[in-house]
């Protein structure tokens, strides 16, 4: 998943980048308005987690401006007053939800969640694809009420094209939401942990839930046996 | 005015009456001379014709008699009109020093009359003989007039009177329309159609609308203040918070057996910056003129974004408010107090929300209710009595009830839960008009 951060706040924006890295998220920062508003108007995020007191540019104009431009991915926004002038002003900016400082970064992480979760339109956090299961609150994945062991990489890949099902997801989007910048973008890498996922969840190879668009890149879709 | 005007109708009127007097009396003196030069002494008598000029003099009805009196002998001439006159003989006879006017008043019966005596000493065959030269003369004509001058003078100061009263009132009501615009002013800001007075009053009441203004000011500037600085506050208190809640959080696992407690203190911290921070940019200190916020936006507004919060539960919010419900109360401190009332609705009602709005004659009433699962009745008085102790609140409950609660009983108001038809709970402010 790919996440921005617009935090001015050095502290606070570093240890949402460790938590969130810890997590395997994918993560731009910024610690200021117009460096934010580079990276909101540029990228496309599964996620964005916006301050709304910034300096150069506060939180809703860059709002404004990302959704005046089109952009549609959740966004969540951090006030530190939390009165409702504020809250009420970044919801109708085009912002998704709201969280009041100091929060418990368990709880940024589940909103976070629950909008990417809605942003594709699937209200539960567990997202079912009969025989397969991937709870993403607990990050966890069953075959046939198996439960399957994958690495966070390997996860990450899954959910996001599970989050995206029935579309065609290319490898570079898939790289630039699931790896670092600094990641070597060799799309055999992305080759590789697809055919270890595949194996992984369908050793048998009868349920076949990723197809290869060709051209395109991969479809998770799971037909009905 | 009415007493120097009465004043000046009673100088008048003596004026006029001096006036008329002497006249009178020029007449009274021109008729004597006239008598005197037509006056001829013969055979030890002083004669005058019968008939006199002054036409007057013969005829009985025109209230001008004259008569000469012998000092010895009583009256030796009496002019036609007195002849004739019912009053001969009512004349009272006086004796005069000679050589000298004397006026006086006499009554007969209703009529008044003047009368001049004028003595003089006449030598008739080498005698002196003193005749007395009498002019009488009706007041029925001097009355008439002083009546007549009454009436026109009276009219005539009427006149002025209501002229004065006219004017006065104009200049009064023009005097005071700066006043007036002022108070009208003062409505519009009270309003809050203009944010200041405008400078285009006379110099007698500038200074007024300046001080007005500079007052409003100040007051703007030292509110502005007061919120930044407590915000600014807040925002520098909270971040330290933030850091340690999500430094704890990530190194949970070494910590445990802390991790509770200092998670509980930050949380209270967190609240009281919360709590102290709503408490007094609440305005608290009730604005000198607090314009009418309509609520039905607001609630527009709120509801419409917590129905984008809570999209997934697809509730469905039904605001009964109508346009013309208004509170005088700054916005942002109505947006509070709905803000939070209005989010545990959403937060615990399962598909509806319902909000109403009435008034009576002291109170604006706003009913918010949910179809949720409600408030036991036995945490119902916890739960509103955490606003005025919100320090010492159990952690991990959130305090936007108590900023609720704090908001309400600044404006002196009430709030009371209760159990909706809806089934859920039912929150009913009043606040006092």
């Amino acid at each position: 998943m790919r996440l921005l951060i617009i935090e001015d706040e050095d502290a606070v924006r570093q240890q949402l980048v460790d938590y969130f890295t810890g997590l395997k998220f994918v993560i731009d920062s910024a610690a200021d308005g117009k460096e934010g508003s580079y990276y909101a108007m540029e990228f496309d995020y599964d996620v964005a987690i916006i301050d709304i007191g910034l300096p150069h540019k506060d939180g809703i104009s860059i709002i404004k401006e990302l959704r005046a431009a089109g952009k549609t991915y959740p966004i969540l926004v951090l006030t530190a007053r939390g009165n409702w002038q504020d809250k009420v002003n970044g919801l109708e900016a085009g912002a998704d939800d709201y969280l009041v400082k100091p929060f418990h970064t368990e709880e940024l992480r589940a909103r976070a969640n629950a909008l990417i979760r809605r942003a594709n339109g699937s209200a539960s956090p567990v997202l079912n694809f009969a025989p397969i299961e991937i709870d993403t609150a607990a990050k966890a994945v069953k075959v046939n009420a198996q439960s399957i062991e994958l690495t966070s990489y390997e996860y990450n890949t899954l959910e996001y094209l599970a989050l995206h099902a029935g579309q065609a997801i290319s490898k570079t989007e898939l790289t630039e939401h699931l790896y670092h910048q600094d990641f070597e973008r060799d799309s055999n890498v992305i080759e590789v942990f697809v055919g270890r996922l595949r194996k992984k969840i369908d050793p048998d190879n009868n349920i076949k839930p990723i197809k290869t668009v060709r051209g395109q890149g991969y479809r998770f879709q799971v037909d009905a046996p | 005015m009415p007493i120097l005007l009465g004043f000046s109708a009673f100088m008048l009127e003596r004026a006029f009456r001096a006036t008329l007097l002497s006249a009178e009396e020029g007449a009274l003196t021109t008729h004597t001379y006239s008598m005197m030069a037509l006056a001829e002494p013969e055979e030890g008598f002083l004669l005058l014709p019968e008939k006199l000029t002054d036409s007057r003099f013969n005829d009985p009805d025109s209230g001008l008699y004259a008569q000469v009196v012998d000092d010895d002998y009583g009256p030796v001439w009496q002019s036609i009109s007195l002849q004739i006159s019912p009053h001969n003989g009512d004349i009272p006879i006086k004796k005069v020093a000679p050589g000298k006017m004397h006026i006086e008043e006499f009554t007969v019966g209703d009529d008044r009359f003047f009368i001049s005596r004028f003595n003089t000493v006449w030598e008739i065959e080498e005698q002196d003989r003193e005749y007395q030269f009498t002019v009488i003369h009706s007041q029925e004509e001097y009355r008439k007039e002083i009546v007549s001058y009454r009436t026109t003078l009276a009219s005539l100061l009427g006149g002025l009177v209501l002229l004065l009263i006219v004017t006065q009132t104009i200049i009064i009501r023009w005097g005071l329309l700066p006043l007036r615009r002022l108070a009208s002013d003062i409505k519009q800001l009270e309003a809050g159609d203009i944010e200041s007075l405008n400078q285009n009053y006379p110099d007698e009441i500038l200074p007024v609308t300046q001080n007005i203004n500079h007052l409003l000011e100040s007051e703007g500037t030292q509110r502005k203040r007061y919120k930044n600085t407590l915000s600014d506050l807040a925002h520098s208190l909270k971040t330290p918070l933030t850091v340690i809640r999500s430094t704890l959080n990530n190194k949970r696992e070494a910590h445990e057996d802390s991790f509770a407690v200092i998670d509980e203190q930050v949380e209270r911290m967190n609240n009281i910056v919360t709590h102290q921070l709503n408490r007094a940019s609440a305005n608290v200190t009730k604005a000198s003129f607090q314009a009418l916020t309509p609520l039905a936006p607001l609630i527009q507004r709120i509801s419409s974004a917590l129905g984008k919060v809570y999209q997934e539960k697809g509730i469905q919010c039904i605001s009964r408010v109508d346009d013309t419900a208004a509170y005088p109360a700054p916005a942002d401190d109505l947006m509070e107090l709905l803000g939070n009332l209005l989010e545990n609705a959403f937060k615990y009602g399962n598909s509806q929300v319902l909000i109403n709005a009435s008034r009576d004659n002291t109170h604006l009433h706003l009913v918010i209710e949910d179809d949720g699962n409600g408030i036991p009745e036995s945490v119902r008085s916890d739960i509103l009595q955490r606003g005025a102790r919100a320090d010492t609140s159990t952690p991990g409950q959130g305090i936007g009830l108590a900023i609720t609660t704090d908001l309400i009983s600044t404006y002196d108001g009430g709030l009371r839960v209760d159990t909706s038809d809806l089934g859920g709970a039912k929150f009913h402010v009043s606040l006092p008009l």
